[in-house]
């Protein structure tokens, strides 16, 4: 026997897998195979056909709660969730946390395990802190599935992959494709979450574009190249993601104004030219037109922002499903055992 | 035992549904066909009937009713239907009907695709033990099995069936 | 517990003195080692030990420890975590002044003193807040502070309202010699960080603490003790950058000397991968070169090591991440963490000075090592000695250790405080 290792020979167990490698929970878009992501992908698109019927709902989660745990206040994000998991035909619980017991001093484990007395199948949870959904699903309830709807600076692995969709949905492909995400990365679990799968994924180049205030120290080191001048980093690239510029920022001394953020970092019609000729644009939302985005980009015809929305719906229903799905047979497993 | 030959039954099937068809006419006959046997079959059915509709498909993982203890399909290839299906006359095609589950969840799905005037049923080989009070109305021919035995069809060319015992495989 | 006049005989004892390995029986009486090897006239052992196989030291000094009392009793007392630091082989711990309330009056260091006192676990040693409630503005009663005990004076991770204050607590301090212990900590630079600020922490979304939050204090300290002539003990420094700092500063001749905490030669910010709270720690833990520069400091001689031992409730740690409270329970498993050391090549000729031999001199505690005469404090490690770190072995309350419930090797099995038992596991 010999004493406890130190740090280098340290990795972390990868608690979103089954013992099968199947999905149990969905936490990050870090550390899955490029299998797998495929996988959410070619579900989703499956469920992307469903949608365009005269009845939008499938019973796959007839029966199955799921409760939407929103910490932090975003009604677009839950909206969507809870209209996948309606169109998966599972009963849904809106509860808003932000506002109801951690203010009576009510632990978040003690909230979490309340719920799983009540025998929820999955929780969606948005959370303010880094590491929330990952601490949720590695010791408060492990054996109920939880889909990551964004902790604090970390993650949003579902808006990463309705991202991913629309890009193959729009180029085919992902080999020799080349990204930049353009604005507050720093700040961004949307961008941390991109990055992972675009990598894994197999795309040529992505590109990260602001100033250094906002990106994350040694971002390099995730196998991104860091732009801080828009024209350079514009150049040649096939897919371009906006992201939000709050106002905070400013205020925080990250940034001098608006105008000048615009000026340097805004996606106008003319910079856009300098992608190439048939380069999407995305955005995650809410955008603010005029400060990071252009009205007539965002409207263009290279937008796919809409896109992304209704997108959104059927990546939500595959990574639910399957979840729901990969926390069955762990059971299974376990039962058999 | 010895399994029947694919293509015979396939004939058999064709013959059949020429005969219904001629006793009931439909002026746009859908067909289609279940992943992925019964898509096979379906597609050699449309060939031979000529059928100006296009050949449709349906995948019905989302709509299975052993979801909680099999899990969700890994490989789900989606459902290609008409987006209306009220007051059509729709050819369902399945390679083997055994429990009837697989067309029960089939024909749900097809009603949320809307309200069909009529479903028939074509499967290439019945092999009994129904689970459920469905029957097709055209088959090619009926197999009865011992124990664990199970018959899958492979193809797409050519059709040939195939044992699978669940003692030995899987 | 023993009588204090007790005579013990340790057998077969194993030790380090000069650079060398000794071997021999020690005679013990009243606090005092009384003879090596050669059995004094009529000395009749109330007590025989059989040290085999264990290597004996100077009780160890911890330079910087959290108490949870004053404030905190859901985190422990002083009793269970004097108790756990006695278990782990120390006979004398500094205690930061930030309590609640805070360590700044003569009362409440006799009160925190006579508490240790009375439990008798190991000495307990108050570093009084340099400033009154450690708000950074009025200059506590340094003076009488030190008169009543405390062998040093802090600011914890409190900063001085200005540098003009800083520096004027220096002067006084430094106009009656008393030594200042610093946590090298810019709050403003560290923007309520809860990880070294690097590719991982930009990876997990967390908010990072640069490493110029501390080597930005530590220039600044080292540039005013020089302007004052204060004496200065950095605490807990986790950079290689603040190891240069402090070596170039010495080479000049500057008054100081430092310690790093044991978590900043265990683990690195790689281990907050999984967003395991128990690593939580403040100043949080840096990269892979950073701990390899600490401990080529630590065996050269050139850096002290103390725990920061920090008791926390399962309630504090069961959150996300930036959450919980930071702060690691060092003591139950600080022996096998020693051994773990060890085997990554720091030696335990250098363990023992900085453990045992540099914070004695630093503090001004009375030198122990092994000879006649001096005062037999000693604790006595098995390096071999098989365990498993659970709650009925520890004693500390808190067990926010990521090596709990987990197999360990290398365990202290007795200490002696002043020639009494305080730890036992031999018999």
């Amino acid at each position: 026997m010999h004493s406890k290792p130190a740090g280098a020979s340290f990795t972390a167990p990868n608690v979103q897998l089954n013992d099968a490698g199947k999905l149990k929970h969905f936490l990050t878009t870090e550390g899955l195979s490029p299998e797998l992501l495929t996988d959410i992908l070619d579900t989703a698109d499956s469920f992307i056909s469903t949608q365009n019927r005269s009845i939008k709902t499938v019973p796959i989660l007839r029966g199955k709660t799921v409760v939407n745990l929103f910490f932090e206040n975003s009604t677009r994000t839950r909206s969507t969730f809870e209209l996948a998991a309606k169109r998966l035909s599972a009963d849904i619980l809106n509860l808003d946390i932000a506002t109801s017991s951690t203010k009576k001093g009510e632990s978040l484990q003690d909230t979490l395990w309340n719920l799983e007395a009540m025998h929820s199948d999955m929780f969606v949870v948005r959370h303010s802190d880094s590491g929330a959904a990952h601490f949720i699903a590695s010791q408060v309830t492990p054996d109920i599935a939880i889909i990551n709807a964004g902790d604090g600076r970390h993650a949003h692995p579902t808006q990463a992959m309705l991202d991913m969709l629309t890009i193959r949905r729009n180029k085919g492909r992902f080999e020799g494709l080349v990204v930049a995400i353009c604005g507050d990365v720093l700040h961004s679990r949307v961008a941390r979450s991109e990055i992972q799968a675009l990598k894994t994924l197999g795309v040529a180049e992505i590109r990260v574009i602001a100033p250094k205030t906002l990106i994350p120290k040694d971002i390099e080191d995730l196998g991104v190249r860091f732009f801080s001048n828009m024209d350079e980093g514009l150049k040649q690239v096939d897919v371009i993601t906006m992201l939000r510029l709050q106002k905070e920022r400013m205020q925080s001394a990250l940034l001098p104004s608006q105008s000048e953020y615009y000026k340097l970092y805004g996606l106008s019609q003319e910079r856009l030219g300098l992608a190439q000729p048939d380069a999407i644009v995305m955005h995650p939302g809410p955008m603010n037109r005029g400060v990071e985005i252009e009205s007539s980009v965002a409207d263009g015809a290279q937008s796919v922002i809409l896109e992304q929305v209704s997108n959104g719906i059927a990546v939500r229903m595959a990574v639910m499903a399957m979840a729901v799905s990969g926390q069955q047979e762990a059971r299974k497993a376990q039962s058999e055992s | 035992m010895d399994l029947p030959d694919a293509p015979a039954l396939l004939d058999k099937l064709i013959d059949q549904t020429r005969t219904l068809l001629a006793e009931e006419p439909t002026e746009a006959l859908i067909v289609v066909g279940i992943h992925t046997g019964g898509l096979w079959v379906a597609e050699k059915l449309h060939q031979a009937l000529k059928c100006p509709q296009p050949l449709y498909s349906l995948d019905i993982s989302f709509y299975r009713d052993d979801y909680h203890s099999r899990g969700l399909n890994p490989k789900i290839r989606g459902s290609q239907l008409p987006n209306d299906l009220d007051n059509a006359t729709v050819l369902l095609v399945d390679d083997v009907i055994m429990s009837g589950r697989t067309l029960r969840a089939a024909i749900n799905e097809l009603f949320d695709y809307g309200r069909p005037s009529r479903i028939r049923l074509a499967t290439l080989l019945d092999l009994g033990r129904r689970e459920l009070p469905i029957q097709p109305d055209l088959t090619g021919g009926r197999l009865h099995l011992e124990g664990q035995d199970r018959v899958k069809l492979q193809g797409p060319s050519p059709l040939r069936f195939e044992w699978q015992n669940l003692n030995r495989a899987t | 517990m023993k009588h204090p006049n007790s005579r013990i005989q340790i057998d077969h004892a194993t030790w380090f003195s000069e650079g060398t390995q000794h071997q021999g029986t020690l005679f013990i009486e009243g606090d005092r080692i009384v003879a090596i090897d050669q059995e004094p006239e009529a000395f009749e052992a109330d007590e025989h030990i059989d040290a085999s196989g264990l290597l004996m030291f100077p009780g160890f000094v911890d330079c910087f420890a959290y108490m949870p009392e004053p404030g905190f009793v859901d985190k422990g007392t002083i009793d269970s975590e004097t108790r756990a630091a006695a278990m782990a082989g120390f006979t004398t711990v500094l205690c930061s002044p930030e309590t609640h309330p805070v360590l700044d009056s003569t009362a409440l260091v006799h009160r925190v003193h006579e508490q240790a006192h009375r439990s008798g676990h190991t000495d307990l040693k108050v570093i009084g807040a340099m400033t009154q409630k450690l708000e950074g503005q009025q200059l506590s009663n340094m003076h009488a502070l030190h008169q009543s005990g405390c062998l040093a004076l802090s600011q914890g991770f409190q900063p001085f309202e200005t540098l003009n204050v800083m520096r004027r607590a220096f002067e006084y301090a430094a106009t009656f010699d008393l030594l200042f212990v610093s946590v090298p900590w810019c709050a403003d630079l560290a923007n309520q960080g809860c990880a070294h600020e690097g590719a991982l922490s930009g990876r997990l979304g967390l908010n990072g603490v640069p490493e110029v939050a501390e080597t930005l204090a530590v220039a600044q300290q080292l540039l005013l003790a020089e302007a004052t002539g204060l004496r200065l003990h950095f605490t807990g420094i986790t950079t290689a950058r603040s190891v240069e700092l402090i070596q170039a500063a010495i080479a000049r001749g500057v008054d100081v000397t430092a310690d790093t905490s044991l978590a900043h030669l265990l683990f690195t910010d790689q281990q907050l991968l999984g967003f395991d709270s128990r690593y939580h720690i403040q100043p949080p833990l840096r990269t892979e070169t950073d701990r390899q520069a600490l401990m080529a400091a630590v065996k050269a001689g050139e850096l002290m090591l103390s725990s920061h031992h920090c008791s926390q409730d399962i309630a504090s740690k069961a959150t996300p991440f930036a959450a919980s409270e930071p702060g690691m329970s060092q003591y139950d498993s600080l022996p096998a963490a020693l051994t773990h050391l060890v085997e990554q090549g720091i030696d335990w000729h250098a363990l023992q000075k900085a453990l045992c031999l540099a914070p004695r001199q630093r503090f001004g505690l009375e030198s122990t090592g092994i000879q006649i005469n001096a005062k037999a404090d000693l604790c006595f490690i098995d390096p071999s000695h098989e365990w498993h770190y659970n709650r009925e072995n520890a004693a500390s309350t808190g067990t926010n250790h990521p090596w709990f419930e987990q197999p360990l090797v290398g365990r202290n099995r007795l200490t002696l405080k002043s020639g009494r038992i305080v730890h036992q596991e031999l018999r």
